[in-house]
């Protein structure tokens, strides 16, 4: 309870100030108790309204300058997708114009040589250009299909056989391969003017047999047989076993029909 | 205004056209906010924009409680408390001094009035302001501004004081 009956006049309504009301003007006083009131009068509301609902247009540039601080998603996606089709634009014709370019001016294959062979005199190898940094001296070996040629032996017999003149020349069967299922191929050549039938001997490369000439179980293990006897032979030092008429051979050859015409006038003939 | 919220979605996607939409319909608003604290046009042009860009960066924290206009009304008004309360002004001890109303014209109009805030003294205008308009109470200006509620009554006093004088002889003028 303050001392002073000022004081304790304002207690009630002074504990908010910080000294008492004896150092403090009544003007004050006055001015710190009228927003106790805090009665607004007609025109301060209205002012107070008018006030809080006050617009200004903001300046032209104010919207550029919060967009630059906010980095928005969808410019950043339009602005990636606007620079892809540009990019795309310009990079895929001088792309196509790049490849194109390239397909043109493509060197040849390079060829590595894996094997080299002896090119024979009756194949063809490629010719081919020195420009290539891997290429070897030796070519490589690419033979050329042959026509085929027909050749049928009629018999495998002596050497005395005499070929008749005819005017195709056949050369014998040679051995393919030495399997029970044997697969012979008429090496066929035509020469004109000779007179001996060169006899049977195994390849030294198997050549592809034609589906029309096929051998016979029976007779291609007679033969095989035989080019197995023979061939021991030739390593053991012995020589091929003569004479050849010691060996018979039957064959059954499929031909087509014109040829076997030919063959049956030709037979016919001899 | 829920035309207006329509586009917070947009916007915090980060959509142009969104954001744009909002900024056009708050940044008039919170212009004239700021102009209430600062005289200066640069001064409140440079608060209002960042009031804006602090609402875009945190609309994705809105929650629909309240109307967007009251939400980023509240931003305004704490982006001014911060700079005024590095203001020696608004802790300036009591002012006596009549304050002078011969430059003030005889409309009675929202530009009138702004400038009769604009004239007031630092403290003053910001308590008034905050008390008047915002509807802060003595203890929370005190709080934000970092003065006793004594001062922030007194001040509001003055303010008030001077604006109803200026009333009075605009209406004195008028009859």
């Amino acid at each position: 309870m303050p001392k002073h009956p000022v004081d304790r006049a304002f207690q009630g309504r002074l504990s908010e100030y910080e000294k008492s009301p004896r150092e403090t003007s009544w003007e004050r006083i006055q001015e710190i108790q009228l927003p106790a009131d805090n009665r607004w009068t007609v025109p301060e509301l209205n002012a107070i309204r008018a006030l809080d609902e006050l617009q200004i247009q903001p300046k032209s540039d104010s919207w550029k300058r919060v967009q630059a601080a906010l980095p928005t998603t969808k410019r950043l996606v339009g602005a990636w997708f606007k620079w892809s089709a540009a990019a795309a634009i310009l990079l895929i014709p001088f792309a196509g114009w790049w490849v194109f370019t390239l397909e043109k001016e493509a060197p040849a294959p390079e060829v590595h040589t894996v094997a080299s062979l002896p090119v024979p005199a009756t194949s063809t190898a490629p010719s081919k250009s020195n420009s290539e940094v891997n290429r070897t001296s030796t070519n490589a070996l690419r033979i050329e299909p042959q026509a085929p040629e027909i050749s049928i032996a009629t018999a495998v017999g002596s050497r005395e056989q005499k070929a008749a003149k005819w005017p195709l020349e056949f050369l014998p069967i040679r051995l393919e391969r030495l399997e029970d299922d044997l697969v012979f191929e008429a090496i066929p050549k035509a020469f004109a003017g000779i007179n001996e039938i060169e006899p049977a001997l195994p390849l030294e490369q198997p050549r592809p047999s034609p589906p029309w000439l096929q051998a016979t179980s029976p007779w291609s293990r007679s033969l095989t047989a035989y080019v197995a006897t023979q061939r021991q032979r030739i390593k053991n030092g012995s020589g091929l076993q003569a004479p050849w008429n010691a060996y018979s051979v039957s064959m059954e050859v499929k031909v087509p029909q014109a040829l076997h015409s030919f063959l049956s006038n030709t037979l016919a003939a001899h | 205004m829920d035309r207006i919220e329509r586009h917070i979605p947009g916007a915090i996607q980060g959509d142009a056209k969104a954001q744009k939409a909002l900024y056009d319909a708050l940044s008039p608003y919170i212009l004239g906010l700021c102009h209430r604290y600062f005289p200066q046009e640069d001064e409140a042009e440079d608060h209002m924009i960042q009031t804006m860009i602090t609402f875009f960066q945190k609309l994705h924290t809105y929650r629909g409680d309240a109307p967007v206009k009251y939400w980023v009304r509240r931003m305004a008004v704490n982006q001014c408390l911060m700079t005024l309360r590095k203001h020696s002004a608004i802790h300036q001890p009591f002012m006596n001094e009549e304050l002078g109303l011969d430059s003030l014209n005889q409309e009675h109009d929202t530009a009138h009035l702004l400038k009769l805030v604009q004239s007031l003294p630092t403290g003053f205008r910001t308590v008034f302001n905050l008390y008047a308009i915002e509807g802060f109470s003595h203890a929370e200006i005190a709080e934000s501004l970092g003065i006793s509620e004594g001062t922030s009554k007194s001040q509001l006093s003055r303010a008030r004081q001077w604006l109803q004088k200026a009333l009075v002889k605009s209406e004195s003028d008028q009859g």
